[in-house]
């Protein structure tokens, strides 16, 4: 009877520690710090992890904030295509074929954009400025009704106009140790189009761009813990302060019908970079063929068709590379459909994890690289199928 | 204790009987103190919410007793099926509605370009909040504690 000592000590122990450990990971010597940013019509947050009590942190964190601020404000200047201003609006003005100077963060997010375009085969396009302007997706009014939205030959010319963004040149040159960097557009731009010309729209990259940027002044600010959420549409992670432990990311869900959870899964991340595009943000809804149904326009555009992604893909989440990478693939592959994004992230994004959800006639259904043990489903309306490589969907 | 008792428990039988009824009524009682707490545990549905303009709570509503207060003149509340609460900022207003039925909270306008919030998915919880940015404005519900973990994209 006496053995009864030592497993009451055990349980003793356990219930003594669980608690401790799990205090010790709620932050008992260190705590976030937070500063808020609103810059591109959207918020952004940086959320570092800083020990208590360390003024030197502290007063570094608030450095880095300030940055973090300038950075943005730097991005919203380069990239804003709403800005007359901006780099990306003197490209817009600038005639065919000629040339434009522009600054490093237009160039080089112009530079990704262009890979982006080329790797997926046009799916993922800056150059649909004018069709995001028309669905009132720019910070005007979206239609009301079916009257009000953009006729066929208008989009079948905003089609057109966009498919010259492959004919973008980029250049740098470097004259008495200062860098120049230019943007060039094709010529004949304009030829089928009358008055309009090629214009671009960088808000598909511009957020995860600036979340690269934020990693990267982390980074040199020497900060290990935390994560810069900009929209809550791109974020950069960092360490979370257990090492051994990771963020929780939850991937909200596109579909609520008032008793369904926030998010559709839960998966963990550290050390990475996470973009989603979504029918979920910003879109309307319009009854367009006088069925009594109404549709959802959402602000993805097909660039091959000029108008609102409506192919049943609701929402894509890649993660791994860099933001602005995700940022345009996660859009591109909202374009291409199921069966076209799943060909694409089998044969070229071999080393990212993608998560699809897609509103299918048989219900809604979701599809990942990772293996099932990867992640938790929080939503169970949503019938599994993990992509098993090889185009296989198992 | 003597050398003889020593080797008398050395050899024992670890399990006799009588240890085994007792640890028998330990499981037991564990296993009965884990089922009582997750029975008595809430279901994780939405107790309650807080609105916040510049970290200052202007509003707040329980839907266990049905009852509001209001903390600021920027927050004016239409009492119908539903209730609705315009907040005024000096940044611009929001409108958000508090469905006592569905149990759920949102915003359903906002005179800012972003509207992010408006697109933010109804609370229907204790583990999210709604953020509008552009007004400084937060609706955090009842319970809602940040673990620094959770992170929603």
């Amino acid at each position: 009877m006496k053995k009864i000592i030592p497993v009451c000590c055990f349980f003793l122990a356990c219930a003594i520690l669980l608690p401790c450990c799990a205090h010790s990971c709620d932050g008992e010597n260190g705590y976030y710090q937070y500063d808020y940013y609103g810059v591109m019509n959207s918020d952004a947050v940086l959320k570092i992890y800083a020990e208590r009590g360390d003024e030197e942190e502290e007063n570094r964190f608030k450095e880095l904030a300030r940055k973090v601020g300038e950075m943005l404000a730097g991005v919203e200047k380069s990239l804003s295509a709403e800005n007359p201003d901006s780099f990306i609006s003197r490209f817009n003005a600038a005639s065919d074929g000629t040339e434009t100077e522009i600054d490093y963060n237009a160039y080089k997010a112009l530079s990704v954009a262009k890979e982006i375009y080329n790797l997926t085969g046009g799916a993922y396009n800056p150059a649909v400025y004018y069709s995001v302007k028309a669905y009132g997706f720019n910070g005007g009014e979206p239609p009301k009704s079916a009257a009000e939205l953009p006729a066929d030959e208008d989009i079948f010319t905003y089609v057109e106009l966009s498919k010259a963004f492959g004919g973008v040149t980029l250049r740098e040159e470097e004259k008495e140790g200062v860098k120049r960097y230019y943007a060039a557009k094709p010529v004949n731009t304009a030829a089928e189009s009358g008055e309009l010309a090629l214009k671009i729209d960088l808000g598909g990259i511009g957020k995860g761009y600036a979340a690269d940027l934020a990693d990267g002044l982390i980074g040199e600010y020497g900060f290990s813990y935390g994560y810069f959420s900009f929209g809550s549409s791109s974020i950069a992670f960092k360490k979370y302060p257990d090492e051994s432990s990771c963020y929780n990311l939850r991937i909200s869900n596109p579909r609520l019908d008032g008793k369904s959870p926030q998010s559709c899964l839960t998966a963990t991340v550290k050390d990475e970079s996470v973009s989603t595009s979504g029918d979920n943000v910003n879109y309307f809804l319009l009854d367009s063929d006088g069925d009594g149904i109404s549709e959802r326009f959402c602000h993805i555009i097909d660039p091959f068709t000029g108008k609102p992604v409506q192919n049943g893909v609701i929402s894509v989440t890649v993660t791994g590379g860099a933001a602005a990478e995700n940022d345009a693939l996660s859009t591109a592959l909202m374009v291409m459909g199921k069966d076209g994004a799943l060909k694409f992230i089998n044969e070229k994004l071999g080393g990212r994890r993608v998560v699809m959800l897609c509103e299918e006639e048989s219900g809604l259904s979701l599809y990942t690289t990772m293996a099932l043990s990867e992640f938790t489903l929080d939503d169970p309306r949503y019938a599994v199928h993990c992509i098993a490589g090889g185009g296989d969907v198992a | 204790m003597s050398l003889e008792k020593v080797r008398q428990v050395r050899s024992g039988r670890f399990f006799r009987p009588a240890d085994l009824i007792i640890y028998g009524i330990i499981a037991a009682a564990a296993i009965a103190l884990f089922i009582l707490f997750f029975a008595i545990k809430k279901d994780g549905g939405l107790e309650g919410v807080r609105i916040f303009v510049r970290d200052e709570v202007v509003f707040e509503y329980s839907f266990e007793s049905d009852e509001y207060k209001v903390f600021s003149s920027c927050a004016e509340v239409v009492n119908g099926e539903k209730l609705t609460v315009n907040i005024t900022t000096e940044e611009g207003g929001n409108l958000v509605e508090i469905d006592r039925a569905a149990r759920s909270v949102r915003v359903v306008s906002a005179d800012c370009r972003s509207r992010d919030c408006v697109y933010s998915p109804p609370l229907t919880g204790a583990d999210g909040f709604i953020c509008c940015m552009p007004h400084h404005m937060r609706i955090l519900p009842f319970g809602y504690k940040d673990d620094g973990k959770t992170v929603i994209i």
